[in-house]
């Protein structure tokens, strides 16, 4: 049999698709960096925090997760609990784990110490995506922070995770320039702002940022939140089982690195609003939580705190589930200090669910400023 | 667990068989059926066991507990993958053997029989018959370039059928049938056409995967679907669909039955009970029984009707043909029988035809001649205008473009030519395959083949 007509039509195949997928992945490099919708006030953030991190010349704290930590700790107060300079790195719970390794990355020096509270949602990520969150922002604002420093199949994986719309929306948008804050100005704005002597909340902007890299807005709960009190609309993943192997991959990887910089990594618990559906006086939460301490131990991974402490009345949240208010913030910074200055320290308190909860209702009760606090 | 489920039964039926041929071939076949009967029962209840086990025995006690007001704990058993399939090609061999219709192979040949990889999760159906003198076949060890094209040309149509028709379909689908009390007239013609497509093109295109896959190995597995949807009547139609699972019942069910033989009667009889043990295969529920129920209904009446040679037009056919069998799919697709009745009579509802405010801005906005005096619905429709256009080109597609084994020319009986390499070919398997590729980008979840579930 003549195979000469097969094998040439075999090869025009891969050929002529080879030559698409290379256009495609050429047309999708042109859209790089265009305006489309995306946070990009978080690129300002990020830009802050990370000339501030540099700033700091001695051992250094760095909270690193998502927004659980951008809005939930007050650095100021940590620093004094623990007598440390702190820098919270925190933004967006979904930006990826493997984004924050990148971020640490620069920042972490020797005798460091590095918190990550990472939000639930880091442990039972589909493993193979991205989410359009993410990609869409990385898009918009991360080329420098993240998309170039891709290696190449990384890169193709990055592509693979864009959907084809985004594309084309951002080679229609391609001309078109969005303009973005620069350092020197973030920096001239912020000074302004951290000379005021009370906090002043600018909402979702850099101008909200503390020195530190905190945002501490003093207000109520919205109609969300008292909606996840008392409706319990919002069960942090407690109904998930299988969590993602990519989780530990990327936490090994991350904990080697830090390790290997002569800092420390401490993972511990996000904050979460109690409510019907993530109670943890209730046995049925209680045993989600068990669940994935032990699954992280069988991985060598150790989670710190007790995680009773951070199951917090919706009075202390602000906007969304994971956002405290500056009330919540004091009062999770205390607990959370409490507990660093142990492990750092190499005690090992034991909490039980219900001791957790009565330590927790008297903080509560300490930071309970009421309606009128604000 | 799994493997060792498929394992044991390849074990147990291979013991079976290889017994079931020794005996024949040692003693006097006609004197000693009795005694291998007992044998043959064994293994075929071995399998229906396991069957019945894992797929049927929630169904069951649901209804026992129904029937009795027990309160029986289901059993909630997830269904081992495959096994309808891997059961029902076992089944065929055992009472092959115990026919003489078999030879001994190899337990490395029977066991690449029943787990070969492209066809073990959704079929074909293959038969040890058809497959065997492949795997045995030392041509078959040598690299065939032309299988290898033909091979990847098919299995690009049967991506392209997957990702960018079913899936899209199965949006649809899954909107429509979420809650099936609410629908309006378009809207459950738009649900119940969009599944009809849907099925059609998923399952069909597993297929094409599973033939394309097979070709690079130089196997050919048998055809599935022969454009089901351009049947003229309901029997055309079940020699078009499934046909792996069709010939399966007629050969194991049917004929062993006693087939047309015992006259009129029996042979509705068994044309019903068939078709109701069909519709069972495909999932331990009341609904897949009413849909077995209705097809061999039909397959009664057409036989019946066909005694009376009176021929209809084809278009009057096809249109009887095709909207039964998407009448039917409703129960194949609903969760519940009320679901099922509350789809059909939504697609009968007259009174809800209507269209929204925007399509009728948009009609006046064209002309305000093609306004149809019909009513403006209060809500907005669950699907679009371009929901009717898609659906409208794939069923073009299915009712009138060559399927895939005749592009391909691997329809047995239309003198096999070979494949023609070509430039549109190569072209169009690009264009496949690239449309395929992008419509997997930024797909966060994953979609499944719908026969996986049966």
């Amino acid at each position: 049999m003549n195979a000469s007509k097969p094998i040439q039509f075999l090869l025009t195949f891969i050929l002529m698709l080879t030559l698409l997928c290379g256009a495609y992945v050429y047309l999708f490099s042109l859209q790089v960096g265009s305006p489309v919708r995306a946070e990009s006030w978080i690129k300002s953030v990020l830009d802050y925090k990370d000339y501030y991190a540099k700033q700091i010349t001695k051992p250094k704290l760095i909270l690193s997760s998502g927004s659980n930590t951008l809005f939930g700790i007050n650095s100021d107060k940590l620093e004094q609990q623990l007598n440390i300079p702190v820098v919270n790195l925190s933004a967006h719970a979904e930006l990826t784990l493997d984004f924050l390794h990148r971020q640490l990355e620069q920042h972490v020096s020797k005798d460091d110490i590095v918190v990550m509270p990472l939000e639930f949602e880091y442990y039972f990520r589909d493993k193979n995506a991205l989410s359009f969150w993410f990609v869409t922002n990385m898009l918009a604002w991360g080329k420098e922070v993240y998309i170039d420093k891709l290696p190449i199949l990384e890169y193709l994986s990055f592509v693979a995770n864009t959907p084809k719309s985004r594309v084309l929306e951002g080679l229609y948008l391609r001309d078109l320039k969005r303009e973005l804050p620069d350092l020197n100005l973030i920096i001239s704005r912020l000074k302004v702002m951290h000379n005021k002597k009370r906090y002043v909340d600018k909402g979702y902007s850099y101008l909200s940022l503390t020195k530190q890299g905190d945002m501490l807005p003093a207000k109520g709960p919205t109609p969300l939140v008292y909606d996840i009190y008392s409706k319990g609309t919002e069960d942090y993943q407690s109904t998930q089982y299988d969590m993602n192997p990519n989780f530990f991959k990327q936490f090994i990887k991350l904990q080697r690195m830090i390790a290997k910089r002569g800092a420390k990594l401490v993972l511990t618990w996000p904050v979460s609003i109690k409510n019907p559906s993530f109670d943890l006086t209730t046995i049925k939460h209680q045993a989600y939580i068990s669940r994935l301490t032990n699954s992280l131990e069988k991985e060598g991974i150790q989670i710190e705190c007790a995680p009773g402490l951070f199951n917090i009345n919706y009075k202390f949240f602000l906007d969304t589930k994971y956002h405290l208010n500056a009330a919540g913030a004091a009062l999770r910074t205390e607990i959370l200090g409490n507990c660093l200055a142990d492990v750092l320290g190499g005690i090992r308190k034991e909490f039980t669910f219900e001791s957790s909860r009565k330590m927790l209702d008297a903080f509560e009760a300490k930071y309970d400023y009421g309606p009128s606090g604000y | 667990m799994y493997l060792v489920l498929i394992v044991a039964s390849m074990v147990v039926n291979y013991s079976v068989g290889a017994r079931l041929l020794k005996e024949e071939s040692e003693l006097d076949i006609k004197l000693n059926t009795s005694s291998r009967k007992p044998l043959l029962i064994l293994g075929v209840s071995f399998n229906l066991g396991l069957l019945a086990y894992f797929k049927y025995a929630d169904f069951f006690i649901d209804n026992v507990n129904y029937v009795l007001s027990t309160d029986t704990p289901l059993l909630n058993l997830v269904l081992p993958l495959a096994i309808s399939f891997f059961t029902f090609q076992q089944i065929a061999f055992i009472v092959d053997c115990y026919r003489n219709d078999a030879k001994e192979y190899s337990f490395l040949n029977y066991a690449l029989f029943v787990t070969f990889f492209p066809q073990l999760i959704a079929g074909p159906i293959v038969h040890h018959k058809q497959m065997m003198p492949q795997f045995m076949s030392t041509e078959n060890s040598r690299v065939n370039w032309n299988n290898i094209t033909v091979g990847l040309f098919i299995f690009s149509i049967g991506l392209f059928k997957k990702v960018v028709i079913a899936d899209t379909l199965g949006e649809w689908v899954a909107l429509g049938y979420a809650d099936t009390s609410q629908l309006s007239f378009f809207e459950a013609w738009g649900a119940t056409l969009s599944y009809t497509f849907q099925l059609y093109y998923d399952f069909s295109g597993y297929t094409d995967m599973a033939i394309g896959a097979a070709l690079l190995f130089n196997i050919h597995l048998p055809i599935n679907f022969n454009s089901p949807y351009k049947s003229l009547s309901i029997q055309e139609f079940w020699r078009r669909w499934h046909i792996t699972l069709s010939n399966w019942l007629r050969d194991y069910v049917y004929i062993p039955l006693g087939g047309n033989r015992l006259g009129s009667f029996r042979t509705y009889q068994n044309l019903m009970l068939t078709f109701l043990a069909g519709g069972l295969w495909h999932g331990a529920g009341w609904t897949f029984l009413i849909w077995g129920g209705l097809h061999g209904l039909a397959l009664a009446i057409h036989r019946y009707w066909s005694q009376f040679n009176i021929k209809l037009p084809r278009l009057l056919s096809w249109s009887i043909t095709f909207l039964f069998v998407h009448f039917t799919w409703v129960f194949f697709r609903s969760e519940s029988y009320p679901d099922a009745l509350n789809m059909l009579s939504a697609l009968f509802n007259v009174e809800s035809i209507g269209i929204t405010e925007k399509f009728r801005h948009f009609l006046s906005y064209l002309s305000p001649v093609l306004i149809p005096p019909i009513e403006t619905l209060k809500h907005e429709m669950i699907y679009g205008f371009f929901t009717l256009e898609t659906i409208i080109v794939f069923a073009i597609a299915a009712f009138i473009l060559p399927n895939s084994i005749q592009i391909s020319n691997l329809m047995p009986g239309e003198g096999r030519t070979r494949f023609r390499h070509n430039v549109f070919y190569v072209l169009l398997m690009t264009a496949m395959t690239f449309v395929s590729f992008s419509t997997f980008l930024g797909h966060t979840s994953h979609s499944e083949f719908l026969y996986f579930n049966f």
